[in-house]
């Protein structure tokens, strides 16, 4: 007899995040599921708002990407104003979004991610950390990333206003410019940056794909899954991070659809289950079939791997180079190894500094037009970006006033929580046979979960930075029969 | 001595934003003190306070032990077994001091953490609960008067 499955409603997750791993009769792996508190009454906190405001609320929503939301804000505000910004404006947005990008890879690789692999799956939980990344390549590297992450910061603070919040952006341009001899300042912090992505990706095929079980880790089964996926490119079909058209591809690599971002719920829907307040989007044309994948599957994924897979290219040479070389190791287009978002993590850092320095090289970004000022009524606007973690939403609706009226947002991480889900069950399900739970099981699934680089404040518009996980793990009458904490 | 005063929270999240609401109300107060605010946590904030000698935090806690908008203080050492960020996103505040001072860095040496205590932190709202928003004005001068800040 078939054993259903539900889970409660949660009631009181406060905080925690849960990952909940039912066994069966068998004491094996049934199902894992990713549960998320949700922060409720976003919208309609911002209705009755000035819908210029939203620039300055959205990035709140978390203290990590807050630079993507305030940027993905500003080109909604462009959209609902219907005003065109002007080619310096833009420049500088790209520049503000390419360091951006380049310094939270960074520190997503060497501090949350990257200790999986540089110091090892199976190295005691007190060497998994950037402590434990440091003694292995050395003092030094530990003070390049922290000095490379500052001097890129610093591109933001100025153009910005405030690092952590930047506070620049208006519909039609940007609030501040850039004079030549900042232009020259960080021209050299570009340059420099392309040297430290050459570095990086060193150090990631030393120590990396140089070891034969890291490798058997990243191509092996457990960590795959066949979806379609998603990412923003330009007219050539590359990869872009701040503009350009919404692609997706099939698990075979072909393109699916190619959308512009006014178009979104034509070809995103949210599908909600009764467990968890994270959302599920899946493709409307393919529809929702389960937390499986394949190719009658709606689910997507999105961020580096999936942007790469979704595109033909990257723009500049030595990040090509890259790509190029990651798909021959991985046999082909499109990747489905989860732990390659990692890898992919480090070619968007090697392209994001390439135009860095393209961008800093043209002298034209010093130009003082930079803005158009709007001159239509308010009404709708959609505003797309590229986060670190996916593709980021903004939907506003105004009325003529400019008071905001309606308010949508798809947030990176929430495209991938089917995928998390699915990631983690199967991981869970590799480790777990017998009811016999192995020690390192938290890490294997946190590995899972891991290269997702998810933002759970963001994806539920939830309470950022405090999110204590912890996996319970139910036997068949859902009793808790071990629960691990990490808190 | 250089001193920095950093309010942390997220001001549209009720009470969390209490520690920069008291940092703001310091600032109106002492024109002359340095005051930051950060709605961030860990390594996103350590380039905020290299080069200071002495650092005032300010954030809110729930200890679910105290009345809504009393004050409590801490030590550094206090918080060294601090609560672990498993938001794969970030490593505490905490952690990061450690990376920086290992390279060198001149971090603090005098930290001093003031903690206001809570109730909400999970509703949408601008400004905080009737006896938080209360209490604001007495804590800044409390913090005021113990540090010395006003001259």
């Amino acid at each position: 007899m078939a054993k259903k499955i539900t889970i409660d409603p949660i009631t009181k997750l406060e905080g925690h995040g849960k990952i909940e791993i039912f066994l069966d009769d068998d004491g094996d792996v049934k199902n894992a599921y990713l549960q998320v508190p949700e922060l409720r009454g976003f919208e309609q906190f911002c209705v009755g708002r000035p819908v210029e405001e939203l620039a300055r609320i959205t990035p709140r929503i978390c203290g990590v990407c807050p630079t993507t939301h305030h940027l993905c804000s500003t080109k909604t505000l462009d959209a609902v104003y219907n005003v065109t910004p002007t080619d310096t404006a833009v420049k500088l947005r790209r520049l503000i979004n390419d360091a951006f990008i380049a310094e939270d890879h960074l520190l997503h690789f060497f501090f949350l991610g990257g200790p999986d692999f540089v110091v090892g799956p199976d190295a005691p939980p007190g060497e998994r950390n950037i402590l434990g990344v440091i003694g292995k390549v050395g003092i030094e590297i530990g003070k390049k990333v922290i000095d490379m992450r500052r001097r890129l910061r610093s591109i933001i603070t100025y153009l910005g206003g405030r690092v952590i919040h930047p506070v620049c952006g208006l519909p039609g341009g940007i609030s501040k410019g850039l004079p030549e001899d900042q232009r020259l300042a960080f021209l050299k912090v570009a340059k420099d940056a392309v040297e430290f992505s050459k570095f990086c990706l060193q150090v990631f095929d030393d120590i990396v794909l140089k070891n034969d079980t890291y490798l058997d880790l990243i191509v092996g089964d457990i960590f795959k899954h066949q979806t379609y996926y998603m990412g923003l490119v330009d007219e050539n079909n590359k990869v872009d991070l701040y503009d350009g058209k919404i692609r997706v591809v099939d698990p075979n690599g072909k393109e699916f659809v190619k959308f512009e971002a006014k178009d979104y719920l034509d070809h995103i829907v949210e599908h909600v289950e009764p467990w968890s307040y994270i959302k599920f989007p899946y493709l409307k044309n393919i529809g929702w079939k389960g937390f499986v994948d394949g190719i009658d599957s709606g689910v997507y994924r999105v961020a580096p791997l999936a942007r790469l897979n979704a595109a033909d290219g990257m723009k500049t040479p030595l990040a090509q180079a890259e790509y190029e070389k990651m798909y021959a190791t991985l046999g082909g287009k499109p990747a489905h190894n989860t732990l390659a978002f990692h890898w992919a993590r480090l070619i968007e850092v090697m392209y994001v500094s390439e135009e860095l320095v393209q961008l800093l090289e043209d002298k034209s970004i010093t130009n003082p037009d930079i803005r158009n000022l709007p001159t239509e009524t308010p009404s709708e606007g959609v505003g797309v970006i590229e986060a670190p973690r996916g593709t980021l939403f903004h939907h506003y609706k105004t009325d003529k006033n400019g008071m905001v009226t309606n308010v949508n947002l798809i947030v990176a991480t929430v495209n991938n929580s089917a995928a998390i889900s699915m990631s983690i069950a199967k991981a869970a399900k590799g480790l777990i046979s017998k009811g016999k739970v192995d020690d390192g099981l938290l890490n294997m699934v946190e590995m899972a979960f891991r290269s997702y680089d998810p933002c759970l404040a963001c994806a539920t518009h939830s309470l950022p930075g405090k999110m204590p996980l912890i996996v319970n793990l139910r036997d068949n009458n859902k009793d808790i029969v071990k629960s691990i904490r990490r808190d | 001595m250089k001193t920095l005063v950093l309010g942390l929270g997220n001001t549209i999240l009720t009470d969390d934003g209490v520690g920069i609401r008291v940092a703001q109300k310091i600032k109106e107060r002492c024109k002359n003190v340095d005051v930051s605010e950060a709605s961030a946590a860990g390594f996103r904030v350590i380039d905020e306070i290299i080069g200071y000698d002495k650092l005032i935090l300010i954030d809110s806690i729930k200890t679910g032990k105290s009345e809504p908008g009393k004050l409590h203080k801490f030590t550094f050492e206090e918080f060294k077994k601090t609560r672990h960020h498993a938001q794969p996103h970030d490593i505490s505040l905490f952690e990061a001091f450690e990376i920086i001072k290992q390279h060198g860095d001149k971090l603090p040496s005098e930290i001093e953490i003031y903690a206001v205590e809570v109730s909400d932190t999970s509703t949408l709202s601008e400004t905080c609960t009737m006896e938080v928003e209360a209490s604001i004005p007495k804590i800044s001068q409390k913090i005021i008067d113990e540090q010395s800040l006003f001259k």
